[in-house]
């Protein structure tokens, strides 16, 4: 990973932003009722679930004195951290397909709807290729413009909403079982994985990364279990026939100033896609650079945009192969290896060689 | 240099394809800017009538001059809704745009069977907008409402909006959103209430009317109509009283009119022997407006009280019949009465759900009323 130092604040402004995008590019699905009042308490499960899967991290931090995983783990097993980049390649790369899959489902249904956005979808993969040729520091310092206009639009959002709930939308909770519950709970988690990003930055990051961390969580569980509220409160059961059912508020509120609110909505959400879409093609282009140090500076990246764009324009034309990309499975899959097995396989090594050190 | 001719190429690229000016549709004049939409049956399936804004006078920079009517009707005839909208274009040559839809009127022949179906496009098209209202057309084909003669450059969906919103703030008929029609059929208890539209006589031209609501059955059918008053005392039972009038009497017989100025209604629902009773409470705060006693002369207290009582007793009573007539009448929960249980005892839901209807008819109801009168109007009074 590229050295460039950024602030803790500016790298989780980064993130956040990345993580309420896919709040609100969430796809309504049969795994998940988003109309009932459990879905309140989603973002609450997905925080205790993110301060539990961020310790192995942590630990990492420690141990590697702050040293990014890929040159913390290739200092002790260079073949070891070339399995780990790849399958951070293989990871992030779905990642990416289903953040583009997902903003061309958005923009051929919400912005252009009955018509094919693909020059629009490789305009922005290749904006995306462009601003990922510059360094971590730039997209995280651009994260906090971006942040502003995200805090306030979905300030806006929840708002104008506000006096559209209606008290029949609130039933019990876990109407469905405690079970039903859980699963669920951890079905919505798994679409948050933006975490797992911080151990590949670590060296990147000056200031306090732990506090950073809760403030961090802490504000996005604040502003999922709003918008969540929202959702429930104001569309109910409605909104399990959305196909974005958090920016189909937008559409229920009324902004007196802006009759058509939605349309600013959409274009602040494409925004945030491309940052999301730059940090993963950035991932991918230094983790790429890692297993081959000698290729050209501006070829990884260049090749996932390429390879990117090809696969979501076949992607894309069929629903079938959308929704076999966006399914449950799939997305708890990457959720788990991404955010648990790999830090955790990737400290386990660390205290090895340690351990190891410490003998001789 | 690479970094110059790579922002270079974004440039280019970004001034290329987001001006929106190549794609036929996006200039206003090419746009079928959709006000409201009729749906009548026909003898091969539905026959859809719209009303669009007229472009042509809607661009003009001083709309008044060009002697051009405001809106434009026209209808289209197809095996499905969706068929008969688009086969529309072949009349206008625009192209669609739902997003400032207004109202949908159905008439009493559509509504007679499963309204879903014709409701389907309205919820699955990208840009029709879940705050459409929906209303019936009664004693009227539905097409012949958007088109009637109402009066010179007038948008006939806005006028009709606008008495629809208004009906609903005065609390005379429920507010009927679309979303609130997909909720009502998503939730297994519930039953479809819709307000109806009449054409009435208005000299040489015609005005519409909202007073009764359809009351549709567990199929989604429409099985009969709520008079007025009970209109009125569906939407406080349902708990969407915002304003409204009352009308009510002192000893001597003297009526006086209020204002509801607002109302909150709050529920409690309790399972004894399988039985559900509901404790209804609603509080009115309540302005005098007028009153015929007394010569223009101040309100005593005692005066006051007895107002208060008079609409207590006289609203509960009212309330308490209507309940009944509603559980008579087939007993469709188009009170949401089933989710006030869910709200309060969530296992006697479970086990009542299935067998609602026969539930709800043996339900109870105890309505309480709380009258506050606020003001007593222009006026001073005694001590």
């Amino acid at each position: 990973m590229t050295e460039k130092k950024v602030t803790t604040f500016q790298f989780y402004s980064l993130l956040y932003i990345c993580s309420v995008v896919a709040a609100f590019m969430f796809v309504s699905t049969t795994v998940i009722d988003l109309g009932t009042t459990d879905a309140i308490l989603f973002p609450s499960v997905f925080g205790v679930l993110s301060l539990i899967t961020i310790i192995p991290t942590f630990i990492f931090n420690k141990k590697s004195n702050g040293e990014s995983v890929l040159s913390a783990i290739s200092k002790r097993n260079k073949i070891f951290s070339d399995v780990v980049a790849f399958f951070y390649i293989v990871l992030v790369f779905i990642l990416l397909l289903r953040t583009l899959a997902r903003l061309d489902l958005f923009v051929s249904s919400e912005v252009f709807p009955e018509n094919t956005m693909t020059f629009l979808i490789v305009s922005i993969v290749i904006v995306s290729v462009f601003l990922s040729l510059l360094d971590i520091g730039a997209l995280s310092r651009a994260s906090t413009i971006f942040l502003i206009m995200v805090t306030l639009s979905v300030s806006v959002v929840v708002f104008s909403a506000f006096s559209n709930i209606e008290s029949v939308n609130i039933v019990p909770f876990f109407m469905n079982g405690e079970t039903e519950f859980v699963k669920q709970a951890f079905s919505y988690s798994v679409f948050f994985p933006e975490s797992a990003c911080l151990i590949l930055f670590l060296s990147n990051i000056k200031g306090n990364i732990k506090k950073g961390y809760y403030l961090y969580i802490l504000f996005l569980v604040l502003s999922l279990t709003i918008v969540a509220f929202t959702v429930v409160g104001a569309l109910g059961e409605f909104s399990n026939t959305q196909l974005f059912p958090a920016f189909a508020i937008s559409s229920v509120g009324e902004f007196r100033v802006l009759e058509r609110f939605e349309s600013i909505q959409s274009s602040v959400w494409t925004v945030c896609i491309i940052a999301k879409t730059t940090l993963q093609i950035m991932i991918i282009s230094n983790c790429i650079r890692h297993l081959f140090p000698k290729i050209k500076w501006w070829t990884p990246n260049a090749l996932t945009g390429i390879i990117a764009t090809a696969f979501i324009i076949y992607i894309s034309n069929g629903v079938t192969r959308f929704s076999f990309m966006s399914s449950q499975i799939w997305v708890t899959v990457t959720y788990i290896l991404l955010v648990v097995v790999l830090p955790v396989i990737s400290l386990l090594s660390i205290l090895k060689k340690k351990r190891g050190e410490k003998l001789a | 240099m690479l970094k110059k001719i790579t922002l270079l190429f974004f440039i280019v690229v970004t001034l290329s394809c987001f001006c929106s000016c190549e794609r036929y549709g996006t200039e206003i004049e090419d746009m079928m800017i959709i006000q409201g939409i009729a749906v009548d049956k026909d003898k091969e399936g539905y026959e859809v009538t719209i009303e669009m804004l007229n472009n042509k006078q809607s661009a003009s920079a001083d709309s008044s001059n060009v002697g051009e009517e405001m809106t434009l009707c026209y209808s289209g005839n197809g095996e499905t809704v969706a068929e008969a909208l688009r086969l529309i274009i072949n009349k206008t040559g625009n192209v669609p745009t739902y997003t400032h839809n207004k109202v949908i009127i159905l008439s009493e022949d559509v509504a007679k069977s499963d309204i879903t179906k014709v409701l389907d496009i309205f919820e699955r098209d990208y840009t029709t907008q879940p705050i459409t209202l929906v209303c019936i057309a009664k004693d009227v084909k539905a097409g012949d409402v958007l088109k009637a003669n109402i009066g010179k450059d007038i948008s006939k969906s806005e006028v009709l909006e606008k008495i629809l919103n208004q009906s609903a703030i005065s609390s005379i008929t429920p507010e009927t959103r679309l979303i609130d029609v997909i909720n009502t059929v998503l939730d297994e208890t519930a039953c479809i209430a819709l307000p109806t539209v009449t054409l009435q006589k208005n000299g040489e031209t015609k005005t519409f009317f909202v007073e009764n609501i359809a009351v549709f059955n567990y199929n989604n059918e429409i099985s009969y109509y709520l008079g007025r008053e009970s209109s009125e005392n569906f939407v406080k039972l349902l708990g969407e009283l915002k304003n409204g009038t009352l009308v009510t009497e002192d000893e001597k017989g003297a009526k006086a009119t209020f204002i509801i100025v607002d109302g909150k209604t709050r529920y409690k629902a309790e399972v004894n022997n399988g039985i559900v009773n509901y404790n209804v409470k609603i509080k009115m705060y309540c302005d005098l407006n007028a009153y015929e006693g007394d010569r223009f002369q101040s309100i005593e207290n005692e005066t006051v009280d007895i107002f208060k009582k008079n609409i207590e007793s006289d609203t509960e009573r009212r309330l308490q019949n209507t309940y009944k007539a509603i559980q008579e009448n087939n007993s469709f929960d188009i009170l949401h009465f089933g989710r006030r249980l869910l709200q309060n005892d969530k296992n006697s839901y479970n086990q009542m759900k299935n067998d609602w209807q026969n539930n709800f008819k043996k339900s109870n109801i105890n309505v309480n009323v709380e009258v506050v009168i606020r003001r007593i109007g222009e006026e001073s009074y005694h001590e």
